[in-house]
């Protein structure tokens, strides 16, 4: 799944979103929560960038950035080489056609009352102009891409089970050949045989078409299997990105090393020495000055509180946000939760 | 030809999923109205005499299981010997007329204006018409046609327009309240995602999925209606003489209430036993109408 490195399909850059909220009984002091703070990364051509966080964390509203159901306070998101938030309705059209989304609840995804059939022709009825005929093949042709068959075809979302419903969501998404598509959690609702299954079904289908994906998350093990690279966010901000493996072997950032920890082992016996996070994540509302993870690393020193760390490119194609970096590198063997 | 059979083979699901779903209550609306509907259509070739020909030697005549009754006036006459049968059965025509063309009216405004108040939800389109709506809600609908009718001339058109266009106001606030907890969900936001424009998402998202509880609430608003409507002609405001209808029929048997019991009680069990069966039959429409629910409870749980 290498490609072209310079092959940039999707660059996010300095992406900020702040929510206003007003306080109760105090109504001239607005606050505002920073829900994405800052974010860049790319994408290339058909590779699959995994973005793992806590709930909180901004992942989905990075997410709804992408996807334009939001407006950005600052930043910009440039996708082939055009800036999303700026250009014509037509190109915006035209941009609503090469990205996709799968969301996180098939039951909630789906409407109730189409068939399946309705449901995977949409973005075809919405954006071509295409016979009547020639929909019922295509609609055919998405559901067994996906692992449905001609039966599926006129049935309710309320007939499929969850896995089902999800590849249809799939089905939907590939409709309209996509170059890149945004996977909000898309396998968390579904029961972890039903997991490997529907991330096997997006690999295949990046291997048949060379879509891009942004898997989103809230565990590694998810992501672990699919991505090529991986960030990690926290509290708006993304604080370290690396190539899958790199990620796994040698996390640099303590809040990485932790998650990596938090992965129960595949064997019980190999219990490892485990650093657990404690406390709360910050309060996205009170401005801070040094790192947003000073509260919980259990590397902070004094310049940490006073002195936020810029996400930087310390080694090659391994950019981390930390003044005192995890040093011992972590063994690929002790990782549990290898599906892979 | 392909489209024809999945058509009857539509109506053959629909047909069974009404034996599926049937329940006693449903049945016995389902029943009722159907057999009102099918009297008030074929009137004229069933009633057993003119409803309007009076005979005043045969006035006040009791039901025919009565002393004095007798079988040719089955429900005995009113107080100028006209016969009671006949006048409940062309009564019925104007009353479901009322019900269902000032619903369709008051349901085609609401549902228009619920629909766009709800998808805007906040903006100054919703704003001016939930006020406009509140202010509807606050003033007493009776109050509001009463006045309307005086100042117009009273007839069964102007009730008709007078009832529609003063009962939108609730469809609107239900439609609304729906829309914004549909255009919530998930699909929703999948479909702008897809680039779908206002229209197709109202049409093809929002609308199918606050269709059934507007149905149901527009069932029973029939019977409001035909409330409505019973309770001016009873005042003398609805629909004027010769024209037949239940509450003018019960205004006529006011005076004659301690004597002749059966002029005004006919007409007000008729006006009963209907608004009682649509009410059933909505509460049972709102059961077949959700692709989800099947005899037996929820199979697939949210």
């Amino acid at each position: 799944m290498k490609s072209d490195p310079k092959n940039v399909l999707l660059k996010v850059a300095g992406l900020k979103k702040h929510f206003p909220v007003q306080k109760k009984g105090n109504k001239k002091e607005q606050q505002v929560v920073k829900a994405v703070d800052g974010v860049s990364f790319h994408v290339r051509a058909g590779e699959t960038l995994g973005i793992v966080g806590e709930s909180g964390s901004g992942k989905s509203t990075v997410a709804k950035l992408i996807m334009q159901l939001l407006q950005p306070t600052e930043g910009e998101v440039v996708f082939q080489d055009k800036d999303i938030f700026n250009q014509t309705k037509k190109q915006r059209k035209q941009t609503q056609k090469r990205i996709q989304m799968v969301f996180q609840d098939p039951y909630a995804s789906l409407n109730p009352r189409m068939t399946a059939k309705q449901i995977v022709t949409e973005p075809l009825r919405i954006h071509e102009k295409m016979s009547k005929e020639d929909l019922d093949k295509r609609a055919l042709e998405l559901l067994e891409e996906v692992g449905l068959g001609k039966h599926h075809l006129n049935r309710y979302p309320h007939q499929f089970s969850g896995g089902q419903r999800q590849r249809l969501s799939i089905a939907r998404a590939i409709a309209l050949k996509p170059n890149l598509i945004v996977c909000d959690e898309a396998v968390s609702a579904l029961d972890v045989s039903i997991q490997a299954q529907i991330l096997n079904l997006l690999k295949q289908l990046q291997k048949n078409y060379g879509i891009a994906f942004i898997f989103i998350a809230h565990g590694l093990p998810a992501v672990k299997h699919i991505s090529d690279r991986i960030a990690i966010m926290y509290a708006g901000q993304i604080v370290e990105i690396a190539d899958r493996d790199v990620l796994f072997t040698n996390p640099k950032h303590p809040y990485t090393k932790a998650l990596l920890d938090a992965v129960p082992p595949s064997n019980p016996r190999h219990r490892k020495e485990k650093t657990l996070v404690k406390g709360e994540p910050p309060s996205l509302m009170s401005p801070t000055r040094g790192c947003p993870f000073v509260s919980r690393c259990p590397n902070a020193t004094e310049g940490c509180h006073t002195n936020a760390p810029e996400l930087l490119e310390h080694e090659v194609n391994h950019h981390y946000a930390c003044h005192h970096p995890v040093q011992a590198p972590n063994n690929l063997e002790n990782i549990g939760g290898r599906n892979s | 030809m392909k489209h024809k059979i999945s058509f009857s083979k539509q109506l053959k699901n629909i047909g069974s999923r009404i034996l599926e779903l049937s329940t006693p209550l449903g049945m016995i609306g389902l029943i009722t109205v159907s057999i009102i509907v099918i009297l008030a259509i074929i009137a004229p070739w069933v009633v057993p005499h003119d409803p309007f020909s009076m005979d005043a030697t045969k006035r006040l005549t009791p039901p025919f299981w009565m002393d004095g009754g007798s079988s040719t006036y089955i429900l005995g006459t009113d107080h100028v010997g006209r016969d009671l049968l006949s006048r409940l059965i062309y009564g019925s025509r104007v009353s479901l007329l009322v019900g269902l063309l000032s619903v369709l009216i008051a349901g085609i405004i609401g549902l228009f204006l619920g629909l766009l108040s709800g998808y805007f939800g906040g903006s100054w389109i919703d704003q001016s018409i939930m006020r406009v709506v509140d202010a509807m809600l606050a003033i007493p609908t009776l109050l509001l046609v009463l006045v309307a009718i005086v100042v117009f001339e009273p007839g069964l058109v102007t009730l008709i327009l007078v009832i529609g266009l003063t009962s939108w106001a609730q469809y609107t606030r239900l439609v609304r309240g729906e829309v914004l907890s549909v255009k919530e969900r998930e699909f929703v936001q999948s479909a702008k995602t897809l680039g779908a424009s206002n229209t197709h998402i109202i049409s093809k998202h929002i609308l199918p999925n606050v269709l059934s509880s507007f149905i149901v609430v527009a069932t029973i608003g029939i019977a409001t209606a035909i409330m409505t409507e019973s309770s001016l002609s009873f005042l003398g405001l609805g629909v004027q003489p010769p024209d037949i209808t239940w509450g003018s029929m019960l205004n006529d048997g006011r005076n004659y209430i301690a004597t002749s019991w059966w002029i005004a009680t006919f007409p007000g069990l008729a006006i009963t036993v209907t608004v009682l069966a649509i009410t059933f039959l909505g509460d049972w429409l709102r059961d077949i109408l959700d692709p989800k629910l099947k005899k037996g409870g929820d199979d697939d749980d949210e």
